[in-house]
């Protein structure tokens, strides 16, 4: 696969979609050298389906990609159509998981290498800019395990981060859960880490910033959905020092 | 909870939301945006729900202050709520409900609208309407983080802000910008504040806003570091 030479030596960006088999939930995740990558990336809607969209990313193909799988359209309708839609499209990288599962995924030729994409049922990975597939499939076995869809995903990126390029740099994570009912259930990003430098952040990755996020965030996804019914349940902190943040 | 500009860009018919708030992950649960057809902040005990509908009315043609009407009945704890609603016209309608928390308010201008609940005083949303207005001659999206600013210093919440953030959407394609802090490194209580760290984000953000949302799709070649290269060259 050739090298695109459009990109720097320390970029990458790692991907994952899926979806809940018990709740039917939806998400997405993404992890890059690039800032706020997610805010471009990652296209949920928990009633309709989920989309990826990386590699010189054409941030219009996501919102067209979903408005289409809106439309009824099939996932393999949907890429031919991205494909005649953007001439440039050999240098994106894209996959799409409609409601009832079933993901699929494309990585073009153009992307920046070590690049590909690997399937299976609720499941697609994505990732460029890497030394070999070593992340990739670490973030795929990763996702595969147990746990909520927040928890799924984040781990991927984790899984995939410890084989990262050494001079990769993590700048930017987020992760998305869309569910059939509501608008969304967690939208949790960290836009810009301050890599390599000696802040009081601690110079942690934007992937383990994110992970930590979701430790703080995932025992209130509970509460935030009570609280329109009940809103004199008392505050967040309240709610998290009783359930001893369970 | 939260401190919220909500407003339109009379250049293009843009929508933006920029909002800070004492709680992690507020882009989770309170702004609901897209291009073309408006922005809403559900807040105040948010009821997410109030956001997802208020977009579907908006998308059928209904007004934002009937919208708030249909939200009323659609939702027996609404005096709970705050909702804001601005569409890309200009048109605006806003509600805040006798059972936030003090102090709540909101002030309406032209185009735009300040809101927010469990702030310090009503200094904050006087402070807010200015800095809105001060900030005229500024992009879109710096005038909303400079009213965002203008709350924090006039006192925000008094326990301070976890998470915030900025979505503007033009009325096509996918929003131009979307930003968010939702678990602040450096907590309040040590010093840190979430609006400080979208303020550090944002201007590494500002002036990509054109690459990544007009330039890149169709120049797959450039890399973001040419394109402030050049753009370095040419001011």
């Amino acid at each position: 696969m050739p090298q695109s030479p459009f990109s720097g030596p320390a970029d990458f960006t790692l991907g994952v979609i899926a979806r809940c088999p018990e709740t039917g939930a939806l998400g997405a995740a993404v992890a890059s050298s690039t800032v706020a990558a997610a805010s471009r990336c990652l296209l949920v809607d928990g009633a309709i389906g989920a989309v990826l969209v990386m590699a010189f990313t054409n941030v219009h193909l996501g919102a067209l990609a979903i408005k289409l799988l809106r439309d009824t359209l099939t996932a393999e309708e949907i890429f031919a159509l991205l494909r005649q839609h953007d001439r440039h499209f050999a240098y994106r990288q894209v996959a799409i998981l409609p409601l009832d599962g079933n993901a699929s995924a494309f990585s073009g030729e153009r992307t920046p290498a070590w690049s590909g994409a690997r399937m299976d049922g609720d499941l697609a990975v994505l990732a460029n800019g890497l030394a070999d597939s070593a992340a990739l499939d670490a973030a795929f076995q990763a996702a595969a395990g147990n746990g909520s869809l927040e928890r799924r995903l984040v781990t991927a990126l984790v899984g995939g981060a410890a084989h990262l390029r050494p001079e990769a740099e993590v700048r930017s994570a987020g992760l998305y859960v869309g569910v059939p009912e509501g608008p969304r259930r967690t939208d949790l990003r960290v836009d810009m880490a301050a890599v390599g430098e000696a802040d009081d952040a601690g110079g942690e990755t934007a992937i383990e910033q994110l992970a930590a996020a979701v430790e703080t965030y995932e025992p209130l996804i509970s509460y935030y959905g009570a609280l329109p019914d009940n809103p004199e349940i008392g505050s967040w902190r309240d709610w998290s020092a009783r359930d001893g943040g369970a | 909870m939260t401190f919220t500009v909500i407003a339109r860009d009379p250049a293009d018919d843009a929508v933006g939301i920029c909002l800070a708030t004492s709680p992690f992950g507020v882009a989770s649960r309170c702004p609901h945006i897209q291009g073309g057809v408006g922005a809403i902040s559900s807040q105040c005990h948010s009821n997410p729900r109030l956001g997802q509908i208020g977009l579907c009315l908006l998308r059928n043609g209904v007004a934002p202050a009937d919208a708030i009407e249909v939200l009323r009945a659609s939702d027996e704890n609404f005096e709970y709520r705050q909702v804001g609603i601005v569409t890309p016209d200009g048109a605006l309608a806003v509600h805040s409900g006798r059972h936030g928390k003090a102090y709540t308010g909101h002030k309406t201008g032209e185009g735009f609208l300040v809101m927010g609940n469990g702030l310090k005083d009503g200094g904050v949303i006087e402070a807010m309407y200015e800095g809105f207005l001060q900030a005229s001659g500024e992009s879109f999206e710096e005038r909303l983080m400079r009213t965002i600013e203008a709350g924090y210093q006039a006192g925000g919440e008094p326990i301070g802000q976890r998470s915030a953030g900025m979505i503007v959407a033009a009325p096509s394609g996918h929003p131009r910008v979307r930003l968010q802090v939702d678990a602040v490194p450096v907590l309040p209580e040590d010093g840190g504040d979430a609006v400080l760290e979208l303020r550090r984000v944002f201007d590494i953000y500002k002036p990509l806003i054109p690459y990544y949302s007009d330039y890149w799709p169709t120049h797959p070649q450039v890399h973001w570091t040419e394109w402030l290269k050049d753009l370095d060259e040419a001011s």
